[in-house]
């Protein structure tokens, strides 16, 4: 399924009504970036109903911060992935001691690519497996081995360039 | 040698927005943008823009029914951060600094002038009061100097008073009486009891060939009160001699007036 990114300068203004306590403008961000988060969400939980909490948790903080954000703080849509990405890494955290942490589906959201620049940037990354199992899992440092952290180093890189370009 | 920090941490920047980076390298990145390197903060924001659009770049889903109703219930009740004030301070002005620093200085002239002042005022009561030590100093030395000449003229007299061949004369009258002796060229006198009256009491010196010669006026009140008084002898005089104090009505004595003491001085 395709499903539009949203704009930075739109989330930007939901954000900035969302620092006045405006819920109409939670709504539509919700709406507009809760797919991506809760996507995100799902290949790191493996579990609907965690990843649903944990989009919860992320849209929260968001919540919570509106009055303080500032372009300082980087683009909206990267600044709420950041979020979110926080919250997905401290529940595998959480996780880590448990014997069995029973995904309740295996399967992460199918379907194609996505239609944005960020999935054409990614086409072009030849060792993109390693950036994308680096945003969603936490490569300890001891954990992995040099050969990977420079595969990652590489891939971060080429994907920065292709998105630039 | 010092080290080019931008380019020794740039490696190390993809490993940072990762979260991968080793302790104290995170630490030197942390404290390098902190530094305020912009052209290592574009690069660092740069690499953080391209990690989190990892996930945009993957399958996404719509979310479950009621999800979003659900979160805008939940989480709308939650309260917000408060905006914070920021503290802004507001551009130097020149003007104004160099007013306050005015303002400063003329505080600290006026403070370093009224220290002066008391300064000045503890010097001048030092100096007032080493003045008045040498006044009492001089005082002392002048009540010194003059007791040693009274004791000296009182030594000069005891030795005169005891010596047996000086001419010595003691006139009495009533509650008056005179003293006097003769020492070469001057006559000393001591007189007491006088009784006050109109007119000079005069002292003369009469030889036993000769008229009376008016040797001085005795103040009335000292010879009332008692004193001394020194009179130059006449050219000549040698005892024996009368000795004669008289009253006399008006100035231009010729002769001895109302006669007060008369005795004969040998």
């Amino acid at each position: 399924m395709s499903l539009p990114l949203p704009e930075n300068d739109a989330l930007r203004a939901l954000i900035a009504r969302m620092a006045t306590g405006d819920r109409d403008a939670l709504a539509e961000f919700v709406s507009a970036v809760g797919p991506w988060v809760h996507a995100a969400h799902r290949r790191i939980t493996k579990n609907q109903v965690s990843s649903a909490s944990l989009l919860e948790q992320t849209i929260e903080e968001v919540w919570r911060q509106a009055p303080l954000y500032d372009r300082y703080l980087g683009e909206p849509l990267g600044w709420v992935m950041f979020l979110a990405r926080h919250a997905g890494l401290t529940w595998s955290e959480s996780r880590r001691g448990l014997k069995n942490p029973a995904p309740d589906d295996a399967s992460a959201p199918g379907g194609g690519p996505p239609e944005t620049a960020a999935a054409r940037a990614l086409a072009t990354v030849d060792d993109a497996e390693i950036l994308v199992r680096g945003w969603h899992e936490i490569l300890a440092g001891g954990a992995q081995g040099e050969g990977d952290r420079e595969r990652l180093d590489h891939a971060l890189l080429a994907f920065a360039d292709a998105l630039d370009a | 040698m010092e080290v080019d920090r931008c380019e020794d941490l740039r490696p190390h920047f993809p490993r940072f927005v990762v979260g991968l980076a080793e302790a104290h390298i995170m630490r030197r990145i942390e404290l390098h943008r902190g530094e305020g390197c912009s052209r290592c903060a574009a690069a660092i924001d740069r690499l953080e823009h391209a990690f989190h659009a990892v996930p945009l770049a993957l399958p996404v889903e719509p979310l479950p029914e009621g999800s979003i109703d659900f979160i805008v219930g939940s989480v709308g009740r939650t309260p917000q951060e408060h905006v914070e004030v920021p503290i802004l301070f507001p551009d130097p002005d020149p003007v104004r600094l160099w007013r306050l620093l005015c303002l400063l200085s003329a505080v600290a002239l006026f403070c370093a002038a009224l220290w002066g002042r008391g300064v000045q005022s503890d010097v001048a009561d030092v100096e007032r009061a080493a003045a008045a030590d040498r006044a009492q100093i001089r005082r002392v030395l002048d009540d010194y100097r003059a007791q040693r000449g009274e004791l000296e003229a009182l030594q000069g007299l005891t030795r005169t008073v005891t010596n047996p061949a000086l001419p010595l004369g003691d006139l009495r009258a009533g509650d008056a009486r005179l003293r006097a002796w003769a020492d070469g060229e001057a006559l000393m006198t001591t007189v007491v009891g006088v009784p006050a009256g109109d007119g000079a009491l005069v002292l003369w010196w009469a030889a036993d060939d000769g008229a009376p010669v008016a040797l001085g006026e005795l103040e009335g009140p000292m010879a009332q009160r008692g004193g001394a008084k020194q009179f130059p002898l006449p050219a000549g005089a040698t005892a024996p001699a009368v000795l004669i104090l008289s009253r006399e009505a008006a100035p231009g004595w010729t002769a001895p007036g109302e006669l007060v003491l008369t005795g004969p001085i040998r």
